[in-house]
């Protein structure tokens, strides 16, 4: 499947989901967890208000802004609008078609702030139709595209983390840990990292880091997710400023174990759901059984975007069935109030026959050696 | 400059008082309520996230790295930070901030809780970044689309006037765009990719603790400007770069040209920046400084990046008031400090654009950084 593939099959939906365009909306807001309906779409990462338009007829445009970012907008859809008002530019857009507000869809439009969403249902003149759901569902598998970029994001994190263990030392500071080893994935490719990396001797979640200083006995908890032209993969790891205790060895073999548990649920026709109870499963049968839900753990892993979160949280209740070409990260990321919060995690692709972990080694407890 | 914004923000945001003594933000929010025209407002709410954070900095150093927050400044009492993303994230907030933080609910609620603990109205500022559950629940809790306006233009007001801690802070971070400049200009003289050599230039700044970097890149003589999104080993002969560096929340931002050679079409942008620099003092029409600048590049076109605009404020925000555009009705304030740029191009291969950023003072204008 290719990104013209998913335009097709959207545009082969729109009859029976009564609409005759769809548009899709982003701006410069890029986040892990918002879906990105223009980057789904058209493979563009906006740097400002942008609407991708899909005709059923499977006619395609785009309308970016700033104005001047026609130019690279048009390397992803020809003849691409650049405007630095989207709503005017997407009103006189639309206008030629005459079509009722309720023959359109959006996605993505809930997701701008509340200026640029009124100027839009102005241009539109009316109530749009929400399609999120529409667009997520015909997205939740990854293209040929964006699962090599998902490989070549993996190949990034590990390297990033191989990096970190190299430069890692006590009285460094977390902020200044994680801005050089975030500037060694960009200098390999990623163009943007969502890079949680907190330390402590015990920890109570992984956070975004902060001035505090590594010391011995630390544990460094890195959540690496380079993003490789639009597309992220995400390592979990966990990291012993010098020589662990045999109980962290111990605790962190357990999470270890209960995470093989859940890659080897992570197979096509199985639900995700399963994947999640497979690593609950092992943490519960050690007694941790209230550390493996809300307010501790409400998830295991999940989707990864940029673009669709499908699909979407290793939790209990996503009843999702796994497909080939779904990607995601498992993660049984746990609280235990012997050793403090612990990570562990990796990218998994769905395959046709079952599944395939991304990275070249799992997650294992690393020691920086004093 | 609209520029690419990061997922997550990693740089050293914990506040430091030795810079920013809590005296520094007492300061701020008297002249604020001093200067607020509505003495019957009993507080001011300034909500922030992590890709909109100026006014929230202002008044509390804290910029989000993940998850919202908002400032709760009464007109008597003490200031409180609420922060979104529970007790978990409490600690490294903590840290970026003088003020006091809670958890942060639904902000809605919250703000509709403090109104009625302060019996009175509450200006809400950052209301634009909402998007619109949010938005309508706070203008519902509120009530006060008028106190709010009033704020958000006497915080604005307030911001433009730089101070000097503010000013200092903008001095660092232009040591940080000179050094960005010189990296970039030593990668490109070495032969390295466009991509390489920006990231090379990047990691100049990082080394000096600054916050953020960011970076636009032209592969096409200068022609247009793109994101770093693909890695690429192309050498480009002629490169036109932009670059802004956040340091201690403050912002200094520029463009540059390295080319081998020089051309007429850059020569005039520079040319035309530095008869606008002198133009550049308390007073001075924003709008008159527009359109010398384009008057300055005749007969070449205006650039596609700087068309419309010969820059703007700069300091918190990156693109603040005013911005130096023919329509503009502001004038040119002694303590602003200003970002400007004048673009030209030929409408075939010919490109460049020219910047500077000034200090405005009573006399004139101090040149904080100037690519020519």
């Amino acid at each position: 499947m290719n990104i013209q593939d998913r335009r097709d099959a959207i545009c082969r939906d729109m009859p029976a989901q009564g609409i005759d365009l769809l548009i899709g909306f982003h701006d410069n807001g890029h986040f892990i967890e918002k879906p990105n309906a223009v980057m789904l779409l058209a493979g563009f990462k906006s740097l400002g208000p942008t609407a991708i338009v899909l005709h059923r007829d499977g006619e395609c445009g785009l309308i970016v802004s700033p104005a001047w970012d026609a130019e690279r907008a048009a390397e992803r859809v020809p003849g691409a609008i650049g405007s630095d008002d989207l709503a005017a530019a997407l009103g006189k857009y639309v206008e030629r078609y005459k079509l009722p507000p309720a023959r359109i869809g959006v996605a993505g439009l809930a997701g701008m702030p509340w200026q640029t969403e009124s100027a839009i249902k102005t241009a539109l003149k009316g109530e749009p139709r929400a399609m999120d759901a529409m667009v997520l569902h015909h997205t939740r598998r990854k293209t040929r595209d964006e699962i090599a970029r998902a490989r070549k994001a993996t190949d990034i994190a590990e390297k990033g983390y191989e990096r970190m263990l190299q430069i890692a030392r006590p009285g460094m500071r977390e902020d200044e840990l994680a801005t050089e080893v975030r500037w060694y994935m960009k200098s390999l490719g990623a163009e943007d990292n969502f890079f949680m990396m907190t330390s402590g001797p015990h920890s109570m979640a992984v956070l975004p880091s902060s001035g505090r200083r590594l010391e011995r006995g630390d544990l460094i908890l890195g959540e690496m997710t380079p993003s490789y032209e639009g597309q992220m993969a995400q390592i979990c790891r966990t990291v012993s400023v010098g020589p662990a205790s045999e109980l962290v060895k111990t605790k962190y073999a357990l999470l270890v174990h209960a995470l093989k548990q859940g890659i080897a649920k992570a197979q096509p026709g199985n639900r995700m759901a399963e994947v999640c109870n497979a690593i609950n499963a092992e943490l519960e049968a050690e007694g941790y059984g209230e550390f493996c839900h809300p307010p501790h753990i409400k998830r295991r892993g999940h989707g990864l975007g940029f673009g669709s979160g499908l699909p979407g949280d290793v939790a209990p209740d996503n009843d999702i069935v796994l497909e080939e070409d779904m990607f995601f990260v498992i993660h049984p990321n746990q609280y235990l109030p012997e050793t403090g919060y612990m990570m562990c995690g990796e990218p998994t692709l769905i395959t046709a026959t079952g599944h395939e972990v991304l990275t070249a080694n799992l997650a294992a407890l690393a020691e920086i050696h004093l | 400059m609209f520029t690419m914004q990061s997922t997550l923000l990693v740089g050293q945001y914990d506040w430091d008082e030795s810079r920013l003594p809590k005296l520094e933000f007492a300061e701020r929010i008297d002249a604020f309520w001093a200067s607020f025209p509505d003495k019957n407002c009993a507080g001011l709410a300034v909500y922030g996230d992590r890709r909109n954070s100026a006014e929230l900095a202002y008044f509390s150093h804290l910029v989000p790295k993940l998850q919202d927050a908002v400032i709760l400044l009464p007109r008597n009492g003490k200031a409180r930070v609420l922060v979104g993303g529970g007790k978990n994230a409490m600690p490294t907030a903590a840290r970026q901030t003088w003020v006091e933080i809670e958890a942060l609910g639904d902000l809605a609620k919250s703000l509709s809780q403090w109104a009625a603990e302060l019996k009175g109205k509450v200006a809400f500022v950052g209301d634009e970044y909402l998007r619109g559950p949010a938005h309508k629940g706070v203008a519902e809790a509120l009530d006060s689309r008028e106190q709010s306006a009033q704020a958000a233009t006497t915080v604005r007001g307030l911001m433009q006037r730089k101070r000097p801690r503010e000013i200092a802070a903008v001095r660092d971070a232009i040591v940080a765009l000179k050094a960005v400049a010189a990296a970039l200009a030593d990668a490109q003289r070495s032969g390295s990719g466009v991509t390489d050599a920006i990231v090379t230039a990047e990691h100049a700044a990082h080394a000096l603790g600054v916050q953020e970097v960011r970076t636009l890149f032209s592969i096409d003589g200068g022609k247009t400007l793109r994101p770093f999104i693909s890695p690429s080993a192309d050498k480009v002969a002629a490169l036109q770069a932009y670059i802004a560096v956040r340091h201690e929340g403050y912002w200094a931002d520029g463009h540059v040209a390295l080319s081998a050679s020089s051309h007429a079409v850059l020569a005039k942008a520079a040319e035309a920046l530095k008869a606008l620099l002198p133009m550049v003092k308390p007073g001075a029409r924003c709008a008159d400084l527009a359109r010398a600048a384009v008057e300055g590049i005749h007969p070449y076109g205006e650039h596609p990046v700087s068309a419309g605009s010969a820059g703007n404020g700069i300091g918190l925000f990156l693109d603040e008031a005013p911005t130096l555009a023919p329509g503009s009705q502001a004038l040119i304030e002694s303590g602003g400090i200003y970002s400007l740029r004048v673009g030209a191009s030929d409408g075939g291969l010919g490109h460049g654009i020219a910047s500077a950023m000034v200090l405005v003072n009573a006399n004139g204008n101090e040149v904080l950084w100037s690519s020519v």
